[in-house]
């Protein structure tokens, strides 16, 4: 056998690196790579694909946007590796279509055309549909992580969630009927909730994250906002009151008997109140919002290492509005760009600190489901 | 043994761990060569080689194809599952492109295109073929549905498009609609009635409804100067009965409700009503033109004279294209201010699709149609005191909005 002119045959073993154990372990540097507007020629082809298609490509499309963006986030300069395909997202939705959208669609309709007084019966199962959609929402949310974190790779080891669904989705309901009940002040316990039940589920290789955060740090990130808001606002309202130098009328013959002057003044002060309420409101929701996740990050552990997240309110604001304006102005034809963006904000100011033996992370045994993201993909769940 | 083909240095995962091994890794003729750095490669002829992999160009593959000036790649082969190896180097890159021509960005673009160009010719196929053999899927469906589905599904499409407007109703005015209606039913070779009603409604028009059910307007009537007119009409909208359009087009309406749902609840809604719409119009014409030959059919059969229809038409198109929804809002207008008026676009949803069932405007083709038609021996449809208690079937009955005052009952 003359081995040197035909190329070498696969080895008949895999080759062994050797003894795997225990070492110091190595620090992961967490940076982006590349720029978002690289992604302008696919979002372009996307669209034109998905309109001829009649968005049957639209799944393909998708699946294509997060190779590219996974392939930006660099652990030690290694990239993750997105796993997942078009024919995966594609079938999860036909599923999820011919089981729950297409009957809530037809059966109202066709009771309707057919059935003596169909409409009310019909509108009743409108409204059945819409209440069912509120337990399917949680477990559309956890179910689209775990099919992401299945299909996320890095050095060929996955994630993935362990927990249950339906556990996620009822903390999910309860929660968020509570808010208006409560005046949102189940908001820090409901993200605290959320945040810790999914994270304390999540798994990369062999290896789970751990968050241990305490719910009265949430809490008190979130009056500082509650209280500040009604401060501030109530500051701008006195603030504008005694610019406008007007009497706020109490009854409604009052309000009639304003001048015409004290009538437009009188708007002027509604309409700037309401204005600068929501620039307030904006910004403290920002602010909140980087607390919070900073938060949960500093206090998320993984393989003996710590994450920190260092988020701004500027830097968030700046972010979604900018945002908002790629989106808006290209139609939505550039939403991946806004994606790409929004990812590479958070993965630069993350990181984690220690050292991680990585050796000792091996790959997770789940299994690989073989449908993604239905029902998410019907009820229009998206982040990335 | 010094290697006389480029090397490189990378990391190799071997997806069982999450450590990487530094490699050095060789392009060869058919595909790279690599072991881990510190180890020399062994050559032996006629001994397995264990210590290096080798995974053929032709199966590398990669989640991002390389471009030019990319300056790392991660790349995997199904010859060693779960593996990756990492390399970043701008020459390496630059040569794999070329020896593994399936992971550079020219020939995955189009892989990634092909798919969704075939999509298009099979779509377009369909589409053309459905069009060329005028064939008609909504039909073919409509077909399938029995009279008493039809007939309950146009008794709810009455209800609810046309319910706010009462049904008009006086014994001689209901007898000589009776009787204009069975002197054309005669004529169409068809056994089945027809279920003719007149609605209180200033808007001139008439609608054919599933369930071989025609609605005429008080609106309409009062526009007609003679029987013949509205005879004309009605023969119109027989028309549309026979040839199954309500139907059809309740079945099409569906159909487009679905498939919008379909194709957008996954993407953008942008595309879906506009689209929906646009079909829906364009039926329209087509469903005219048949309506128009059978109308005209039924006329001559019934020796009804067509001419009257040509100047009821005349009349009618000095008006703006129809909104039925704007018309609808504008009720309490007059006839007169209504034929000035201008009409707005019509407005998007399910209930609009509705419309088509609804006549459109006469245009001059049609008019010219009819009035080519040979002549033939015609009697009246309805003689005087029939015509003028059609006229006034309307007279007891009040109007959907407000009470207007009745009017003197004439002789």
């Amino acid at each position: 056998m003359d081995q040197t002119a035909s190329p070498p045959e696969p080895p008949s073993a895999t080759p062994a690196f050797g003894q795997r154990g225990t070492g110091p372990g190595e620090e992961i540097d967490i940076k982006w790579r590349g720029s978002p507007w690289s992604l302008t020629g696919l979002s372009f082809l996307n669209f034109l694909l998905s309109v001829i298609t009649l968005g049957i490509y639209s799944f393909w499309g998708k699946t294509e946007v997060r190779k590219r963006i996974w392939s930006s986030v660099r652990l030690n300069d290694e990239p993750l590796h997105y796993t997942g395909t078009g024919k995966e997202l594609f079938l999860g939705f036909l599923i999820v279509f011919c089981v729950f959208l297409l009957p809530v669609v037809l059966i109202p309709l066709a009771i309707e055309l057919l059935v003596e007084g169909g409409k009310q019966i019909a509108d009743i199962i409108r409204i059945i549909a819409v209440i069912a959609v509120f337990p399917l929402l949680g477990v559309a949310i956890y179910r689209a992580r775990r099919y992401r974190l299945s299909r996320t790779n890095w050095r060929g080891i996955r994630g993935t969630l362990t927990g249950s669904p339906w556990r996620y989705a009822w903390t999910y309901i309860w929660t968020g009927i509570l808010i208006i009940f409560t005046l949102g002040w189940i908001i820090p316990y409901r993200a605290h909730a959320l945040y810790k039940r999914m994270t304390n589920e999540q798994q990369f290789g062999s290896e789970m994250f751990r968050y241990s955060g305490d719910v009265g740090d949430v809490y008190a990130r979130f009056a500082a906002v509650y209280f500040g808001g009604i401060a501030l606002t109530a500051l701008v309202a006195g603030g504008a009151y005694w610019f406008l130098g007007i009497e706020i009328p109490t009854t409604p013959t009052a309000v009639e008997n304003m001048s015409a002057e004290t009538q437009t003044k009188f708007v002027w002060f509604i309409v700037s109140i309401y204005v600068v309420g929501i620039i307030i409101y904006s910004i403290l929701q920002a602010w909140y919002f980087a607390s919070v996740y900073n938060y949960f990050a500093r206090n998320t552990a993984f393989a003996g290492g710590q994450f920190d997240m260092k988020l701004t309110v500027c830097g968030l604001v700046w972010l979604v509005i900018s945002n908002m304006f790629i989106i808006i102005l290209s139609l939505t034809i550039l939403q991946p760009i806004a994606m790409a963006r929004a990812s590479q904000y958070f993965v630069d100011r993350m990181s984690l600190n220690g050292l991680i033996d990585v050796d000792k992370i091996v790959q997770n045994a789940a299994e690989l489901g073989t449908t993604g993201e239905g029902l998410a993909e019907a009820f229009d769940i998206d982040g990335f | 043994m010094a290697s006389d083909h480029p090397t490189f240095s990378g990391r190799f995962s071997d997806g069982q761990h999450a450590g990487s091994d530094s490699v050095t890794i060789e392009l060869r003729p058919a595909g790279l060569a690599f072991r881990r750095a510190d180890e020399t490669i062994s050559e032996t002829v006629g001994e397995a080689v264990t210590n290096t992999w080798f995974w053929h160009y032709n199966r590398l593959e990669t989640a991002r194809p390389i471009r030019r000036g990319d300056v790392d790649t991660l790349v995997h082969s199904p010859e060693t599952p779960g593996a990756s190896l990492f390399v970043a180097d701008v020459e390496f890159v630059r040569r794999l492109a070329i020896e593994a021509d399936q992971i550079s960005h020219g020939s995955w673009l189009w892989r990634y295109t092909r798919p969704a160009l075939v999509m298009l010719v099979v779509f377009a196929a369909i589409g053309g073929g459905i069009w060329a053999l005028d064939l008609s899927p909504s039909r073919a469906l409509a077909n399938m549905m029995s009279d008493k589905m039809r007939s309950n599904i146009g008794e709810r499409i009455f209800t609810s498009f046309v319910g706010t407007y009462p049904v008009c109703s006086t014994p001689d005015g209901d007898a000589a609609l009776a009787k204009m209606t069975a002197r054309l039913a005669d004529a169409d070779n068809d056994d089945a009635a027809y279920n003719t009603r007149v609605v209180n409604w200033s808007l001139e028009n008439a609608f054919a409804l599933p369930g071989r059910k025609i609605i005429l307007t008080s609106g309409l009537i009062k526009k007609a100067k003679s029987a013949e007119e509205v005879a004309g009409v009605l023969a119109h909208e027989i028309g549309h009965v026979v040839k199954l359009h309500p139907e059809t087009g309740v079945v099409r309406a569906m159909g487009l409700t679905v498939a919008a749902q379909f194709i957008f609840a996954g993407g953008s809604e942008t595309l879906g009503s506009i689209g929906t719409l646009l079909v829906a119009l364009r039926y329209n014409r087509k469903a005219e033109r048949e309506a128009d030959a059978v109308g005209l059919k039924i006329l001559r059969k019934a020796k009804v004279s067509p001419a009257p229809l040509a100047g009821f038409f005349e009349r009618v198109m000095k008006k703006n294209p129809f909104d039925v929804a704007a018309a609808k809002k504008s009720d309490k207008k007059s006839v007169e201010e209504k034929t000035t008026e201008e009409k707005g676009p019509a407005s998007r949803g399910f209930t609009k699709s509705l419309e088509l069932l609804s006549t459109h405007p006469p245009t001059r083709e049609r008019i010219e149609n009819i009035r080519a038609r040979a002549t033939y021996t015609t009697r009246p449809v309805l003689d005087e005191n029939e015509w003028t208690a059609l006229q006034k079937i309307c007279a007891t009955t009040e109007t959907a909005k407000e009470k207007e005052p009745k009017k003197e009952t004439e002789e």
